[in-house]
């Protein structure tokens, strides 16, 4: 019996030894060379802004695109792209944008509209026949309720606390380019938060219907149609929607604990939200420029279009249609002017691009870490 | 190294197995020895359910003792003191030391049982770590943590004639503190192990 107890607890030891995961290596982040725009007359001005933007978000690395008809085009960086080789950011960085995906996904889903093969005033049951009986009141939302955030489905990243943990615990397992998967185990069987319609609740959940919508109605998958209907007539090269082992994206970086420490969590946003239609486009800050100045040029969408993707909605709550979201576009209200535009945040990044119409002003952001951001230097930097 | 791991749980599951069934001898009038319990476990962090314990599973290993308050043939009031492992594959190595109080109910040789106890966690992050030395300024760190781990647990076993026994267990646990509004960072856990008595 002793040899027995003994063989026992070296077993156990052993385990504790042999079983250890080793800590996963972070490969080194390589971008090409910025262009100088030292001679940009604001340049030491944008570069101390970056700077501090950078500095007061914790943020280990910060890269901003201005573009405005007095000071033309200038990027910029700050910090460090990847914290494990202390590469510095260049800014020709591929970035993850989060939910500036969203205008993307919209864009395609008007442009299938366009073209007839699908109406915003369609059904949701009409097209995904699945969430009958599974999403309630799924024969009564619409489209455009989906697009606007106004369908009563329920966010998945905020509201849903097993899906949360899930993520951490094994971010695989909430792929979001598995969206019938992720609907069964955490939408399917669950409430509205209201009536359809009747508010605002911003739900990652919706785009991720819309994406299912956009491949049945395109007969195409997401990814060919992100290419035909945005990264093809935008030009923008820099750009996919796939999971991939690129070691151009910029790290990301995460607080876990809530003491100050970050982690790497690159391979988290890679699992989880890379080939999404709700926040995983891959880009750069000048690709993102490009889709832009191609959707509020007319390249991308017709007029008409266009209106409607910036026209707010209207709902009990803000009858005169002052909600401040459209179609998958932000309307900011600031003392320089409306913009129009989308934040994005995923696990370890925030963003945000904004278009200032009457400006013909655009002002991108990004910093490599999950955390709310001071966004008075919008002004400061467009004035 | 994958298979090193596999090939060490399946001794140390062999090894409990053999143990629990050499202990398996004619009846003892004698009181109990000194219990040693040992469990693998499969782990998640999750709220507490029953799904996904053995989809490709983060694995732990349990070794402990316990001792009684009151021991009757049909109930016991006890003390557990365990050290363990789990590997938490998306986030950390841990280590612990618990302890809980327990009641165990007896009916025949079959017994469920409730636990409530807490112990240190000593988390070893698999992510490399950057602790902060200025605004926006970051230095490769120490992936050491060290946590308070509050733990339940529901289990349900058989006694053999020797007292040694074959038991599951389903355990909740947590991480804490975590964010300041996040107040724990559950976790459940399926063990499956033996208590044997050392002096048998």
């Amino acid at each position: 019996m002793k040899k027995i107890t003994h063989q026992l607890l070296l077993a156990a030891l052993c385990l504790g030894f042999t079983a250890c995961e080793p800590e996963l290596t972070v490969p080194q982040t390589s971008a090409p060379a910025q262009v100088d725009y030292s001679q940009n007359p604001r340049h030491q001005f944008f570069q101390t802004e970056i700077e501090n933007y950078r500095k007061a978000a914790g943020a280990p690395g910060a890269i901003m695109l201005v573009k405005t008809p007095a000071s033309g085009l200038w990027v910029g960086a700050s910090g460090k792209s990847n914290l494990e080789h202390g590469t510095a950011m260049q800014g020709t960085e591929r970035i993850r944008i989060g939910s500036i995906t969203k205008p993307m996904t919209s864009t395609i889903i008007l442009k299938l509209k366009e073209q007839g093969k699908l109406s915003l005033d369609d059904k949701l049951a009409d097209w995904l026949p699945q969430t009958q009986g599974n999403i309630p009141k799924a024969d009564q939302i619409t489209l455009r309720q989906l697009l606007s955030h106004t369908s009563g489905i329920r966010n998945l990243g905020d509201d849903n606390i097993p899906f949360k943990l899930a993520l951490v615990n094994r971010p695989a397992n909430v792929d979001m380019t598995r969206p019938d998967e992720i609907l069964k185990r955490y939408v399917y069987g669950k409430p509205l938060a209201y009536e359809p319609g009747t508010h605002f609740l911003y739900s990652n959940t919706g785009f991720m219907l819309l994406g299912m919508i956009a491949e049945k109605a395109g007969q195409k998958t997401l990814k060919t149609l992100y290419q035909e209907y945005i990264f093809t007539p935008a030009g923008m090269s820099d750009s996919y929607l796939e999971k991939r082992d690129d070691p151009r994206v910029a790290r990301s970086y995460l607080d876990l604990y809530g003491d100050g420490k970050l982690i790497d969590v690159g391979d988290w946003e890679k699992s989880y939200d890379d080939g999404g239609a709700a926040g995983g486009v891959i880009t750069t800050v000048t690709d993102l420029l490009k889709f832009s100045e191609a959707l509020f040029g007319g390249k991308l969408l017709n007029e008409q279009s266009l209106s409607e993707m910036k026209g707010s909605v209207k709902l009990p709550t803000c009858p005169n249609g002052d909600c401040e979201y459209g179609l998958a576009l932000s309307t900011w209200n600031l003392d320089m002017g409306t913009g129009y535009g989308h934040d994005g945040g995923v696990v370890g990044i925030d963003a945000l691009w904004l278009y200032f119409p009457e400006r013909k002003a655009t002002i991108i952001l990004f910093i490599n870490r999950s955390i709310p951001t001071e966004k008075r230097i919008i002004e400061r930097v467009l004035q | 190294m994958k298979k090193i791991k596999y090939f060490t749980w399946a001794i140390a599951l062999l090894a409990l197995v053999s143990a629990a069934k050499a202990q398996d001898a004619p009846l003892s009038r004698r009181a109990p020895g000194v219990p040693l319990n040992v469990s693998v476990f499969s782990e998640s962090i999750s709220l507490p359910d029953f799904k996904g314990f053995f989809r490709n599973p983060n694995l732990g290993v349990r070794v402990g003792t316990e001792f009684y308050y009151r021991n009757r043939s049909n109930a016991q009031v006890f003390q557990t003191i365990n050290v363990g492992f789990y590997q938490q594959k998306s986030l950390h190595n841990a280590w612990f030391v618990s302890s809980e109080v327990g009641y165990r109910k007896y009916i025949g040789n079959f017994y469920a049982d409730a636990t409530i106890g807490g112990g240190y966690l000593h988390l070893r992050s698999t992510r490399s770590t950057y602790e902060p030395t200025g605004p926006g300024e970051y230095t490769k760190a120490s992936p050491v943590r060290h946590k308070f781990m509050p733990t339940l647990g529901l289990g349900a076993g058989y006694r053999f004639r020797n007292h040694s026994a074959i038991f599951t267990r389903y355990e909740v646990f947590g991480i804490m503190p975590i964010q300041q509004d996040v107040p724990v960072l559950p976790h459940k856990a399926l063990h499956v192990g033996a208590r044997l008595n050392l002096n048998k």
